[in-house]
């Protein structure tokens, strides 16, 4: 059983909370999985399945940290990634929560922690490092196959992180967030003072590069990170300065179908309180909402879609897990706190991962 | 008119920015700016004050090597370059804030030099006699790779005969300048802005809203510098035994200063982390705990000060089982200390560790 969260955060929001039975869903019928998302329980790693009350449904034991996941468009297929510089992908049933053989990963490659399926299902592409050469690659494998690997696509840029598949169906974004690591020095930065960040779209069939767009060069040191797509075909991207703790820039941009990219003006206490870190980005599926957390603020910031005006802030301690729920969002934390529906409710053994996704009913 | 929060179903409205932080007692508030004050007073402050006097000792000695060269001259040159290999150690955790800024650290010793890049492009100066790099004006606008110790140190190994070439020399009175210029950027960064933003935390703080919040980035810098010598400036160098011993990946090898170093960042560490000797210290467990984290170090240090007994530079010392089984023995302790602080040091400072807000997720 998990206790009631009574956070300082929720008393002073107002916002009543519950106790929800660990693991076990509400009486009655089992609801289908909402949302995928990864946590540490036990001092184990899990892919874990949430209904759309976060309730835990099913969970898939990782062989390490997980980070991402790539969902086919059904929802019958999900492949859970480790989390850089990991070695691990996991396919998985969402309904069965029954995990398939890992990923072929060659040894002179690591993942980054995201991945994405084609429209049609039938391959799985993942951003990897090709360590030796200093370069971001889209694997490319094929699902049908066993998830064989067929190749492998250049990403033009280092350290690519999260990917979406386009609203083209065809092409991806791609968040070459610039910063070189290598797996002899884990998670040590190798290139702060040269590093370039990229957004690029690939035809997802030869690999070519159809545009590319970076920001302006004093912001070189803005690693642009996560995504979102809006229906509008707007790229909504999220970032981590990696320079001067006081430069403090916009962490959050948008890079239009036209090809034009800006960052996002936010108030100088919310861009100051998130702390030159944001982990996560989602939009609402209407496009109407995006909403990024920063972990190391402790804050949610909600932006307009459509003129990208700031709305509001939420205060999460250790936050950064966020998916669409229909019109609002649902948000974890590192803590085991869960932010759905004016609730906030508390798994105390659970510390919630990076990211969440939602799944298609 | 305010919009109802998107997380909120009854729509309630947010308070905006409220800081997510964790619960400190009052006793624990005050320990935590005891422990700041004290450490910049007595290990920051000072050293980087240090760092600037080696590197202008080290800029006296090379220009009088190269105006008198002599095997005296060179003595002395050389011997100030491991004063200012000493002196950087003690500050090479400090990679945020004036560290951070200008890429300073960076700038002040390139490692690590993951494919030799630094080497080559050190190698073709002195191969090319670029005269721009002679010049500390034109030197700066380099890549940081060629203006820092370790393009120093290979400057200095170029002597031959008791004396340095002259275009070396030029080149290494040009770093040595550089250098100081760097370090007293540094040492001003720290004294006239980061160390009041750490003393005084607040609302209106741009970086620290909390002392515990400045007490836990001074804690993570020494304690990510304990992981980097256990992983990378040990483990990475001395592998599984002798045989596979790696003193090509060594840092100052040239110099014969890896292991005094390496000895030194630990020491530099244990500064910041152990207070084993506080008075007035109401807080026995504390105390305790400060005397196991202390011990933990100083068996790590002693072990690697005992290996200096062994003559000959790093390749000799890590070929001979003897020393090699003490090196490897020096990094049980390391690993003790990290787990020392992750589980009892951080609760006991009222201190949370963040699940989700590590670099580049």
């Amino acid at each position: 059983m998990h206790s009631m969260a009574t956070d300082r955060r929720s008393v002073l929001l107002g916002l009543f909370c519950t106790a929800l039975p660990l693991g076990q869903a509400i009486a009655g019928a089992p609801a289908p999985p909402a949302f995928l998302t990864t946590g540490r329980r036990d001092g184990r790693f899990h892919a874990m399945a949430l209904d759309g009350a976060g309730h835990i449904l099913g969970d898939v034991p990782l062989p390490g940290r997980g980070h991402g996941f790539a969902v086919s468009r059904d929802g019958h297929h999900a492949v859970a990634f480790a989390r850089r510089p990991g070695r691990f992908a996991l396919p998985f049933s969402p309904a069965t929560m029954q995990a398939s053989a890992p990923l072929p990963l060659p040894a002179d490659r690591h993942f980054y922690g995201h991945g994405l399926f084609s429209a049609d299902g039938k391959r799985l592409f993942a951003t990897q490092n090709d360590f030796d050469a200093g370069r971001g690659v889209l694997a490319v494998h094929d699902v049908r196959q066993d998830y064989r690997r067929i190749g492998e696509f250049a990403t033009h840029g280092i350290g690519p992180h999260e990917c979406l598949l386009a609203d083209d169906g065809r092409s991806a974004v791609i968040a070459n967030g610039g910063i070189l690591t290598h797996p002899d020095w884990p998670r040590r930065k190798l290139n702060l003072d040269t590093m370039v960040s990229t957004l690029v779209r690939l035809d997802l069939a030869s690999g070519d590069l159809l545009a590319r767009a970076s920001l302006p060069p004093a912001l070189y040191q803005l690693s642009m990170r996560h995504l979102a797509a809006t229906p509008d075909g707007a790229t909504w991207f999220c970032c981590q300065h990696q320079g001067a703790a006081t430069e403090q820039p916009p962490l959050i941009g948008r890079w239009d179908r036209n090809g034009e990219i800006r960052l996002i003006d936010l108030p100088a206490t919310v861009t100051r309180s998130m702390r030159n870190y944001a982990g996560s980005i989602a939009a609402t599926p209407d496009g109407r909402r995006i909403a990024v957390t920063s972990p190391r603020g402790g804050i949610i910031v909600v932006l307009d879609g459509r003129s990208g005006s700031f709305l509001e802030t939420v205060s999460l301690a250790d936050t950064c897990g966020i998916a669409p729920t229909g019109d609002g969002f649902m948000a974890t934390a590192g803590t085991g706190e869960i932010l759905l529906g004016g609730k906030a409710d508390a798994y105390p053994d659970i510390n919630w991962d990076n990211h969440m996704v939602t799944l298609k009913s | 008119m305010r919009l109802p929060s998107v997380f909120l179903l009854a729509g309630l409205a947010l308070a905006c920015l409220t800081p997510a932080l964790a619960d400190t007692t009052p006793a624990q508030a005050a320990l935590q700016k005891r422990l700041v004050g004290t450490i910049l007073a007595e290990t920051i402050l000072p050293d980087h004050a240090a760092l600037v006097q080696a590197t202008a000792d080290q800029q006296r000695t090379m220009r009088a090597a190269c105006a008198t060269p002599s095997a005296d001259t060179l003595s002395d040159a050389q011997a100030a370059f491991r004063d200012l290999v000493t002196a950087f150690s003690r500050v090479e955790m400090y990679r945020f804030g004036p560290g951070r800024e200008d890429n300073r650290l960076a700038r002040l010793n390139f490692w690590p030099d993951r494919r030799g890049l630094g080497m080559r492009q050190v190698r073709r100066i002195l191969q090319e006699q670029d005269q721009t790099a002679t010049d500390p004006a034109t030197l700066r606008g380099k890549s940081v790779a060629v203006q820092g110790l370790s393009a120093l140190e290979q400057v200095l190994a170029e002597a031959d005969g008791g004396m340095i070439p002259d275009f070396a020399c030029r080149y290494g009175t040009a770093i040595a300048d550089v250098t100081h210029e760097t370090a007293e950027a540094l040492l001003n960064g720290w004294r006239d802005g980061q160390a009041g933003l750490l003393r005084r935390p607040g609302p209106e703080n741009p970086l620290y809203r909390d002392q515990g919040e400045a007490l836990k980035t001074l804690l993570k810098a020494a304690m990510e510098q304990l992981i980097i010598v256990e992983q990378q400036k040990l483990g990475r160098v001395l592998r599984d035994g002798p045989a596979s011993a790696n003193p090509l990946s060594a840092p100052f090898r040239l110099s014969g200063m890896t292991l005094r170093a390496v000895a030194v960042n630990i020491a530099a560490s244990r500064a910041v982390l152990t207070h084993p000797d506080m008075p007035d210290l109401d807080n026995p467990d504390l105390l305790n705990l400060f005397r196991e984290l202390d011990f933990e170090l100083g068996q790590s240090e002693a072990a690697i000060r005992t290996a200096l007994d062994f003559p000959g530079g790093i390749a000799a010392r890590i070929a001979n089982p003897a020393t090699h089984d003490l090196l490897q023995y020096a990094r049980i302790p390391l690993q003790a200390a990290v787990d020392l602080h992750d589980t009892r040091l951080l609760p006991a400072l009222g201190l949370v560790r963040g699940f989700n807000a590590l670099d580049g997720d």
